[in-house]
């Protein structure tokens, strides 16, 4: 299991970019490639000092700007569960329960801790 | 123990809990659950751990996938000489207000620099430390 | 237009021809907020691009930042017509409508 893997298996799922210039950036993550260019939905956007917010619908980022994304802690429970499946017809099975709603509070308390320092 | 080249050598740390510094300065600790060949990492059950002075604190943080390129350094903490290291653990909030206090009078500096160079015909730059151009 | 190289070998796995994950098309005509390496700012209305994200905006507008920092901006802005934005230093693009400064989203859970 690769990264870009846990990446991919995070579609659609709550999460937090901060890139390397220090914004961050909270939002569903609609695809990504190779290079980690990601698409986002619903997003807000902090700037690096967190005193200022932005929303926007959607938002385009280049995978060589991020520095680091955080993703529910859930996700890494269902590659476990992509891996163990014998390899055929892949990805696109729609898996009941989303359950992003958890993640996403955890997510944006601790982003609001990230800010106090 | 023989080291396997480069980015391979990480493999030997896998499932093992690292502490890791970006290089924004922040220290992480997390077990290492996957790597690829840019060095990108994935850290599960992850702590950041907030250094003032001799004290410290953690937030928990979860699951990372981190982009190699902005790892200083990673490694496993030797539990007895981090026991002898002189830090002890202080509640997160105390270490925040402290950190922020801190950070308030750093600023304050730099500025105090800056004007006092402006004054005698300077242009000021990299009066922060580590400024880089991202 | 280039094409990506077609799979040279016989073998069975089908290169999956990659489509880029930005459909750019979309934004065309319409105004977009872009930032770049550096810390720059701009918007324009979206007039061009090729597959390496270069971008041809219209009636742009560089939004001005502090002086000492190169990643706070001001609330000035400064025209810049028409212009060509290098792919290469593009690190975010956004619809402009739609973007707005809002207050802290994240204050009630931090109790």
């Amino acid at each position: 299991m690769l990264p870009l893997s846990l990446l991919r298996t995070a579609v659609n799922h709550p999460m937090l970019v901060e890139l390397k210039n220090g914004e961050t950036y909270n939002g569903h993550l609609v695809n990504c490639d190779n290079w980690m260019n990601i698409n986002l939905r619903e997003v807000i956007c902090t700037s690096r000092e967190g005193d200022k917010f932005w929303k926007m619908p959607e938002c385009y980022i280049r995978g060589s700007t991020i520095k680091y994304l955080r993703i529910p802690d859930e996700i890494i429970d269902m590659v476990k569960e992509e891996a163990q499946r014998p390899r055929g017809d892949g990805r696109g099975r729609g898996r009941g329960g989303r359950g992003g709603g958890r993640g996403e509070i955890c997510l944006n308390s601790s982003l609001y801790n990230s800010h106090s320092e | 123990m023989s080291y396997l080249p480069g980015t391979a050598s990480l493999i030997n740390e896998i499932d093992k809990r690292l502490l890791i510094v970006l290089r924004d300065g922040r220290t992480l600790i997390g077990y290492l659950r996957t790597i690829d060949q840019f060095a990108n990492l994935v850290l599960h059950q992850t702590i950041e751990r907030i250094h003032v002075d001799k004290q410290y604190g953690d937030i928990p943080r979860g699951i990372f996938i981190i982009r190699g390129e902005n790892v200083i350094l990673l490694g496993e903490v030797d539990d007895e000489k981090f026991k002898n290291s002189g830090l002890e653990e202080a509640p997160i909030d105390e270490v925040l207000e402290k950190q922020r206090s801190l950070q308030l009078q750093k600023q304050k500096e730099i500025e105090e620099k800056r004007k006092a160079l402006r004054e005698r015909g300077l242009e000021p730059s990299h009066l922060e430390s580590i400024q880089e151009d991202f | 237009m280039s094409q990506p190289s077609k799979d040279l070998g016989s073998g069975s796995q089908a290169k999956p021809k990659k489509e880029s994950i930005l459909d750019l098309s979309k934004y065309i005509d319409r105004a977009i907020r872009v930032k770049f390496t550096g810390g720059r700012e701009v918007s324009g209305v979206l007039k061009g691009f090729d597959p390496l994200v270069n971008l041809v905006l219209d009636g742009c507008i560089e939004y001005v930042r502090d002086p000492d920092d190169n990643f706070k901006l001001t609330d000035d802005e400064r025209q810049l017509g028409l212009v060509v934005c290098r792919g290469t230093s593009v690190v975010l693009i956004c619809p402009h409508d739609g973007m707005e400064s809002i207050a802290n989203p994240f204050i009630q859970s931090a109790d």
